[in-house]
């Protein structure tokens, strides 16, 4: 299929059209040292972005008004009644989050809690902090704008009687200038490039490749359909693995979970070391299948620990990634279910599990998130468990408009560390954007969802006086970027296609239903 | 014509570095690194030894004082733990 056309030729072969990769992103990091504490990563990430707001803080507040409101450089420092602005990292109090001390004064703790679906209440409060100290939120704005623990903003208003901040506007950073789209569509282009976006693959859930799969190989690898189609799928140039391409391990190891039809996602703990009856473990070749329950032994705790792992689903993953990076470039990122570290940035799954997959040089391993340029589109995107968590810590919005925060935010998984595990750097903050991508992706999504959203260069949201030119002419440019939310293939057997020259989404739907 | 060796002797010797001045009052230079180490301004010191935790601060652009850098960075502080590492190393 892929060899070039000869003249005299009688087959009718197809070239499949070529896109260059750039896997440079700043997330390609190769090692983290685990032994410093977090107080370090926030305070590097207040200080990335502070500069960053107070530029675009200053541009919308101070720079235009006659009476400009005074930038209090310590939030503990602001007056009663005076008008001033803020900057600093947000915390919300929330006591449905879990809580390690709340969890021993009540001695019934397990070393992993219960996953929650929300960590929200009505007792929320929402606070500024700093290095000085913290004031609490009120207002109007505060309920209706989205804040969670970890994000760095500025905030106009003033000090109130009670000693809460009131909170009158609310201010992003800046960012650097998005390059412009490398190329303006063509008429070639009218066809592709295509990049196929996939997620939730779940293979070897039961120990062979899913009807579905097989659907989506036939498609990607062009041996279905008519030559027409074919000359459709010769257009898809490369294909993105966005998370969880194997299937969670499904021995439960907490003993409280026996009876609940939701598998456990890995870990390796030391609970005790009973198995749940009725609880079978996932495919045939689960080696500890047989393992006696009530046994607290040391080695059986470490075998229940690793006995749940199903070898026959790396060995299904290794099929699909042979065959179809036999044919199309597969980048591959990690999800919360794949077989790598658990805090971010998740390390690129390790292509020696790969016996054949690996073998093919058109198989490349990402790190999550990951950010690559794809034929000059800058890609940045996470497997889900960065929007999922921010899903479970707001109600004020969801999904898609969820994800579009972060592209105000300027960071990338703001709660991290607090309710999402992160490394503890120590003097850099990789999660923070620097400039806003061309398509932002989010794996392992329930549903499709796509938006190009626009978004001011400097500050976020309408300023509250005239500007001059140059400052609107500054603020009017708008950047835009195309949000997809990737659904789960196990869930929908939909994929996800980005043309990369109009960055145009359709989804491809596989289905064995008739 | 002088020889290299002649144009040697008539230079004047350097009979103290930075770091030996500082070395030299070391009580004094204890006040201040402690203070280098209390300093918000510089982000916790607790997990990180002196040396990372300035150039951090130099990279992230807060001006630390440059003297204590070239002191942080020479050998004498790398061999003694006391120079080296901060205030609540090993006691928190």
């Amino acid at each position: 299929m892929l060899r070039p056309q000869a003249a005299d030729s009688t087959e009718h072969s197809l070239e499949r059209r070529r896109v260059r990769v750039d896997r440079s992103g700043a997330f390609a990091l190769a090692s983290t040292d685990l032994g410093s504490q977090y107080a370090s990563l926030y305070f590097t990430r207040l200080n990335l972005l502070r500069p960053r707001v107070l530029a675009a803080a200053r541009a919308r507040w101070a720079d235009s008004l006659d009476n400009p409101p005074e930038c209090v450089q310590r939030i503990l420092n602001v007056q009663v009644g005076v008008p001033s602005y803020v900057v600093g990292t947000v915390f919300v109090d929330m006591p449905n989050k879990p809580n390690i001390l709340k969890d021993i004064a009540k001695e019934g703790w397990t070393v992993f809690p219960e996953a929650r679906e929300t960590y929200t209440s009505d007792n929320d409060t929402v606070l500024l902090e700093d290095e000085s100290g913290r004031i609490a939120l009120t207002g109007e704005i505060v309920r209706t704008t989205v804040f969670v623990t970890g994000i760095v903003i500025g905030l106009l208003g003033y000090e109130t009687e009670d000693g809460e901040f009131h909170v009158l506007d609310v201010c992003y950073p800046s960012f650097e200038p998005q390059p412009s789209m490398p190329a303006a569509p063509t008429q070639a282009d009218e066809h592709g490039p295509w990049v196929a976006l996939v997620s939730g693959l779940n293979l070897g859930s039961q120990g062979h490749m899913d009807m579905r799969h097989e659907l989506l190989l036939d498609f990607l690898t062009g041996e279905s359909g008519t030559a027409k189609d074919q000359r459709a799928a010769s257009q898809i140039a490369h294909v993105l693995v966005c998370g969880n391409l194997m299937a969670p391990m499904q021995k439960p190891l907490d003993p409280r979970s026996r009876g609940r039809s939701k598998p456990a996602v890995l870990h390796g703990g030391v609970g005790r070391a009973t198995q749940a009856p009725g609880q079978t473990p996932a495919g045939a070749g689960s080696n500890s299948g047989t393992e006696p329950a009530g046994q607290a032994s040391a080695s059986a705790s470490t075998e229940a620990a690793m006995g749940g792992f199903d070898p026959l689903s790396i060995a299904t993953a290794d099929t699909f990634l042979a065959e179809l990076s036999a044919s199309i470039p597969v980048d591959v990122m990690p999800g919360p279910s794949d077989p790598t570290t658990s805090f971010l940035p998740q390390r690129p799954i390790h292509a020696s599990l790969f016996h054949q997959a690996s073998r093919a040089s058109s198989l490349h391993m990402l790190p999550n998130p990951c950010a690559l340029a794809v034929d000059g589109v800058m890609f940045l995107g996470e497997a889900g468990q960065v929007l999922d968590d921010l899903g479970r810590s707001t109600r004020v919005a969801r999904g898609l408009e969820l994800a579009s925060e972060v592209l105000k935010w300027g960071h990338l998984a703001p709660t991290a560390p607090d309710t999402l595990w992160c490394a503890p750097f120590t003097d850099t903050d990789p999660l923070v954007i620097g400039t806003r991508p061309h398509v932002l992706f989010v794996g392992n999504q329930p549903r499709f969802e796509t938006a190009l959203v626009e978004l001011p260069a400097a500050g976020g949201g309408h300023a509250l006086s005239q500007p001059d030119e140059s400052q609107q002419a500054r603020a009017g440019r708008k950047e835009a970027t195309r949000v997809v939310l990737v659904p789960s293939f196990a869930a929908t057997g939909t994929i996800v296609m980005l043309h990369l020259r109009t960055l145009q989404t359709k989804t491809v739907e596989f289905g064995t239903a008739l | 014509m002088q020889t290299q060796a002649q144009t040697l002797l008539q230079l004047p010797r350097i009979r103290s570095t930075p770091v030996a001045t500082l070395l030299a009052d070391r009580d004094a230079l204890d006040a201040r690194l402690r203070a280098f180490d209390l300093s918000s301004a510089f982000g916790p010191c607790v997990g990180i030894s002196r040396l990372a935790r300035w150039r951090r601060a130099a990279r992230q652009r807060l001006a630390p004082p440059d003297d204590l850098g070239v002191l942080l960075a020479s050998p004498e502080a790398a061999a003694d733990p006391a120079l080296r590492e901060a205030l609540w190393h090993n006691k928190l």
